[in-house]
């Protein structure tokens, strides 16, 4: 390969890591039943490694929107304990 | 894939201290506000800016004196779908084409503007400018007839909200101010960060308020266009970005007052660059005999830039000086304003802070016309 799809390749990944990284944030979220701890959670420091300061805070905002619109999926949802206002899979989606 | 190599147009073939120095000061910007995913936009976006495709001479900018690329565009949208297709396939995200139907015309409606700027970046004049303007009086057209709650029915004006009032009138308006609001965006691209700036507000507002992944997504592929493009001047967004990403925010704007999450006034002091600019360029065209499309040097952006060339030397520094005192002045003040919440969005209020905007535009591009006294030249196939 060239040095052309190595940086492709390698910026490529990073920004995987970035959207790996929010997935997992949200999984936890649903996991604790949006008990909070996710979202004000801004400045530890793998998550600010992963999507900076800025980054961080979107992250917990689109976290915190998405608490009553987001899908939940069967295999979550034991995790989540019918915490979430009793909805049921695809109730509502965002 | 084919990329630049000689020094002069790729400066990662043998970098000099200064662009070393551009190197470690994008990287580290983008660290600290979006970590390694940041990190890893701006890497993308510095391998597109050395591609052969799509390149620009410095003879053919109002403006900048650098060799540059044009694909801005092209990799905020590989970056915009990556990202949706990564939260798709890693997430609970589904996207809002899929689940509202106006959402899926909009984004069809952005889709056929990129392809049409896309087009015009890859090869420049391929698409004569009329066939491209009724393509867009197309898809407006036909997006607005399908999705009529995107017209506002009233924005607080009493004579417009008058012709609102009857749908086919309603219709027409909107069709052409969104055609000609697309044409300003493109006309006002004509400094670095300069509407970069104004469209990474634009979608910060639109994400502090909706709260979606798409605009959270847009505002960050767009903070790092911005600090790649300020930073160094390699990389414009060209017709493709200004194109889509014009489409996209006239679509979320009408959305926005149409459902009255905004009012008309904040939108437009939100993006009141752009229309200012291009109302008193169609003006000073007519009163000079030119066709009111035709490119000149007269724009606010051309006359600061002059007044910053004179007191630096380098040939960034005032180029993106010029594009973020513009955009920092017009949507910057309207986002703190917006931010400290001293006027609720949907108030008419912002009609008065829109007048303030045009008001400072007009002061300042008299003071800047008579201090220079030069001669406008009418320069063929300059974007801005």
């Amino acid at each position: 390969m060239n040095r052309f799809s190595w940086t492709l390749l390698i910026g490529m990944l990073l920004m995987l890591s970035g959207i790996s990284g929010v997935s997992r944030l949200s999984q936890a979220a649903i996991s604790s039943g949006f008990d909070g701890s996710v979202v004000s959670n801004v400045n530890a420091p793998d998550r600010l490694l992963v999507l900076g300061f800025i980054g961080s805070r979107v992250a917990s905002e689109l976290i915190h929107r998405g608490e009553s619109t987001v899908i939940i999926k069967d295999e979550d949802r034991s995790l989540a304990n019918d915490k979430i206002n009793d909805r049921k899979p695809g109730d509502v989606v965002n | 894939m084919s990329s630049v190599s000689d020094s002069t147009k790729n400066p990662a073939s043998s970098p000099s201290r200064t662009t070393l120095i551009k190197y470690v000061v994008m990287a580290l910007l983008a660290f600290l506000s979006f970590g390694l995913t940041g990190l890893g936009v701006i890497i993308v976006m510095f391998a597109l800016s050395t591609l052969r495709a799509g390149r620009d001479s410095a003879a053919s900018h109002g403006i900048s004196s650098l060799n540059s690329s044009r694909l801005g565009g092209v990799a905020i949208v590989i970056t915009f779908i990556l990202f949706l297709i990564g939260m798709v396939l890693l997430s609970s995200y589904t996207p809002g084409v899929v689940r509202d139907v106006t959402f899926l015309h909009l984004w069809s409606t952005v889709f056929v503007c990129v392809i049409l700027g896309g087009a015009e970046d890859i090869k420049a004049d391929l698409l004569s400018p009329y066939f491209r303007l009724v393509v867009k009086l197309l898809v407006f057209g036909f997006f607005l007839w399908t999705t009529p709650n995107v017209i506002p029915t009233s924005i607080g004006v009493p004579g417009v909200d008058y012709l609102l009032s009857f749908p086919l009138i309603a219709w027409g308006l909107c069709t052409l101010f969104c055609v000609g609001f697309i044409n300003a965006f493109n006309m006002a691209d004509g400094a670095n960060g300069l509407i970069p700036g104004i469209v990474t507000i634009a979608f910060g507002v639109f994400f502090l308020e909706y709260g979606r992944p798409a605009e959270g997504v847009l505002f960050f592929v767009c903070l790092m266009f911005l600090i790649f493009n300020v930073v160094s001047g390699w990389f414009f967004l060209g017709d493709m970005g200004s194109y889509g990403l014009g489409a996209a925010i006239v679509c979320y704007g009408l959305l926005g007052v149409a459902e009255g999450d905004f009012s008309a006034g904040f939108m437009a002091c939100l993006l009141s660059y752009p229309c200012v600019d291009f109302v008193a360029s169609v003006i000073r065209r007519i009163r000079k005999g030119l066709s009111p499309l035709q490119a000149d040097n007269g724009h606010l952006h051309n006359r600061l830039y002059r007044f910053y060339a004179q007191k630096f030397e380098s040939r960034v520094t005032p180029n993106s000086l010029t594009g973020l005192t513009i955009s920092g002045a017009s949507s910057g003040v309207c986002f703190i304003i917006y931010a400290l919440d001293w006027i609720p969005v949907e108030s008419n209020a912002w009609f008065g802070v829109f007048g303030l905007q045009v008001t400072l535009y007009l002061i300042t591009l008299s003071r800047l016309r008579s201090s220079q006294m030069d001669e406008i030249a009418p320069m063929s196939g300059m974007p801005g």
